[in-house]
């Protein structure tokens, strides 16, 4: 069943930006931005886990995710630290996500070039 | 001619849009992501033994890597503009904005080249990301003094 | 008031039109002088690629001519690149005068135009006139870098990779540049990016009535009107423009939709860019003219002036058209 949920979450994500899309001036960058935010908010309201434990790879795959990886560790680091500790968790459970974007992107530059 | 006449004409002769078929290529593409997402994270937990936020790490740097690939040889752009949100909303826009950055950014060098031109499309979803995840822990805080637990 | 030249013996010496790939692939293939077969033309990135495009048609304009270096008196040339780095590179390698000049895609028939008035006016007695445009180097400048995966809108037009260049001069050819409108800029509140042939429709329009009023001629003096890259939505504009003035524009084409094979579905709405007209005239038209199958034409090339600073500042993009008129003479 949660692979259903996956691909009706996902599905969902993927067409209300289709449809913001297609209705307005913004760009991709303009509406990943905002869904970002939107995941961030959804995080710290205690719902994206729910959405997570519903759709599992379904929530975890839309750019909304990296907004509530990074609350999460936010909020986790507040736990521990107070607001130091929240500066110190923010970036911890999406670093993976981050850094091996970073790494495969540089790695790119040195062995593709751009086609036409 | 006046402005008026001249955009009534334009208003007649504005192109169609393909908004049913491009939203039901959107969902079913993204959903399709998310069917890959998941069984990537399956595949974490019984074939490579990890905890479900480890696999999920492993289901994104996996998907990560697809999409870098695919860039590279030149597929995903012409993937993407039959899928439109299908791919740019999941990670693989993500990453995809970020290598086609980088790899257009050789020609300018190593520095302004490809470690700054690579931001260029990303840097918003990281800068607000970030800004806004700040902002809402910030607000989870002060509400543990009104009796809101973290 | 759109400013329109009528010359005196001036004549179109020699032209050539350089193609990248994807022009090569396109019906105005036979009419080309040399296809490069990667935007690229073997160099180490877009731009140099562009360059090497440009100095190809400079260099083939030249020898068909019969003329050297030391015959030139002065060039205009530009492009769509940043400060006109590759049209200015170039001229560091000329050794007469060279006049840069930005039109946006509009910059081939502004070129020819102030060739065209300096020689009329005997400033000069041979000046050269070059543009070029590239699809990588205009997508990294105005918009995306190649491989983005962006779902692009169908009013996009397809940046020309490709170059023309032409020699004018007052020896007596069978191609004569009769006149020239210089175009007023205009501003149709447009700030869509993804569609630019919509308000240069509208530059176009007052472009070619004022070079039709102040000739004191119709659309059956020409045998075509060929506009830059309006594109199909901006051509149809354009002609509904002119059938609610009463007047049925029945001879234009746009070079957008000639480059490119019509229908294609990468091409979008078609051709755009400096080399589009550029390549359409100086490969496609000035053949056909020579071969007398076509004996008068209004060229108006159509830019949109905008940056990606003035657009991401939310401006308009204001809109031009430069219009030069053709005859073939003689028998």
């Amino acid at each position: 069943m949660i692979y259903l949920y996956a691909f009706l979450v996902s599905g969902a994500f993927a067409l209300i930006a289709q449809i913001i899309y297609d209705r307005s001036k913004l760009t991709p960058g303009h509406i990943t931005s905002m869904f970002v935010v939107f995941g961030a908010i959804l995080s710290a309201c205690g719902v994206y886990q729910y959405l997570l434990d519903f759709a599992g790879g379904g929530a975890s795959v839309p750019i909304t995710n990296f907004g509530n990886l990074l609350v999460e560790g936010g909020l986790e680091g507040l736990k521990e630290g107070g607001l130091l500790g929240m500066l110190l968790g923010l970036l911890t459970k999406c670093s993976a996500t981050l850094g091996f974007t970073i790494f495969i992107a540089t790695f790119a530059s040195i062995v593709a070039k751009p086609r036409q | 001619m006046d402005y008026t006449t001249y955009s009534e004409i334009v208003k007649n002769n504005a192109p169609k849009k393909h908004m049913v078929r491009n939203g039901f290529l959107a969902f079913v593409s993204g959903g399709l992501m998310g069917i890959l997402a998941q069984s990537l994270i399956d595949l974490g937990i019984n074939v490579l033994q990890l905890e479900k936020t480890e696999a999920m790490s492993f289901s994104a740097i996996v998907i990560v890597f697809l999409a870098a690939v695919l860039t590279m040889v030149g597929w995903y752009n012409n993937m993407a503009q039959i899928v439109g949100a299908g791919l740019f909303i999941p990670t693989t826009g993500f990453a995809n904005s970020m290598t086609s950055a980088a790899i257009e950014g050789k020609f300018e060098g190593p520095i302004f080249g490809v470690g700054t031109r690579m931001f260029a499309l990303a840097g918003s979803v990281i800068t607000y990301g970030i800004f806004s995840a700040v902002i809402l822990c910030v607000i989870r805080y002060l509400l543990t003094f009104v009796g809101v637990p973290l | 008031m759109s400013l329109t030249l009528k010359f005196k013996d001036v004549y179109i010496q020699s032209s050539a039109a350089v193609a990248g790939p994807e022009e090569a692939n396109g019906p105005l293939k036979p009419y080309f002088d040399y296809c490069f077969d990667s935007i690229y033309a073997n160099q180490k990135s877009y731009e140099e690629g562009e360059k090497e495009m440009s100095k190809t048609a400079i260099l083939t304009a030249l020898k068909k001519s019969g003329l050297s270096s030391k015959d030139i008196d002065v060039a205009f040339g530009g492009d769509l690149t940043d400060q006109l780095a590759v049209s200015n590179f170039l001229a560091k390698e000329m050794p007469y005068s060279f006049i840069g000049v930005y039109g946006a895609c509009s910059t081939a028939m502004l070129s020819l135009a102030l060739a065209a008035t300096f020689v009329s006016s005997k400033c000069a007695k041979n000046a050269l006139c070059f543009s070029s445009s590239n699809y990588g180097s205009a997508e990294r400048q105005f918009r995306y870098p190649t491989e983005y995966g962006i779902e692009k809108k169908d009013a996009t037009t397809i940046t020309v990779s490709g170059a023309g260049a032409a020699l004018v001069g007052t020896r007596a050819t069978k191609i004569k540049v009769v006149a020239c409108t210089f175009g007023q800029v205009h501003d149709v509140q447009w700030t869509d990016v993804n569609d630019m042939g919509s308000p240069m429709a509208y530059a176009a329009f007052d472009t070619i009535a004022s070079h039709l009023k102040h000739s004191k001629k119709s659309f059956k003096d020409y045998d075509l009107i060929m506009t830059g890259d309006l594109s199909e939505v901006g051509s149809k504009i354009l002609k509904e423009m002119f059938e609610k003035e009463g007047k049925v524009f029945y001879n234009h084409i746009d070079s957008g939709s000639l480059v490119y094979e019509q229908g294609e579905k990468d091409k979008f709405s078609g051709g755009s860019g400096c080399g589009c007209i550029a390549i359409t005239t100086y490969g496609y038209i000035l053949n056909k003219m020579s071969r007398n199958e076509i004996k008068r034409i209004l060229l108006v090339g159509t830019g949109a002036l905008h940056s990606k600073t003035s657009v991401g500042q939310k401006n308009v993009i204001p809109v031009v058209a430069h219009a030069v008129e053709l005859e073939r003479v003689g028998d």
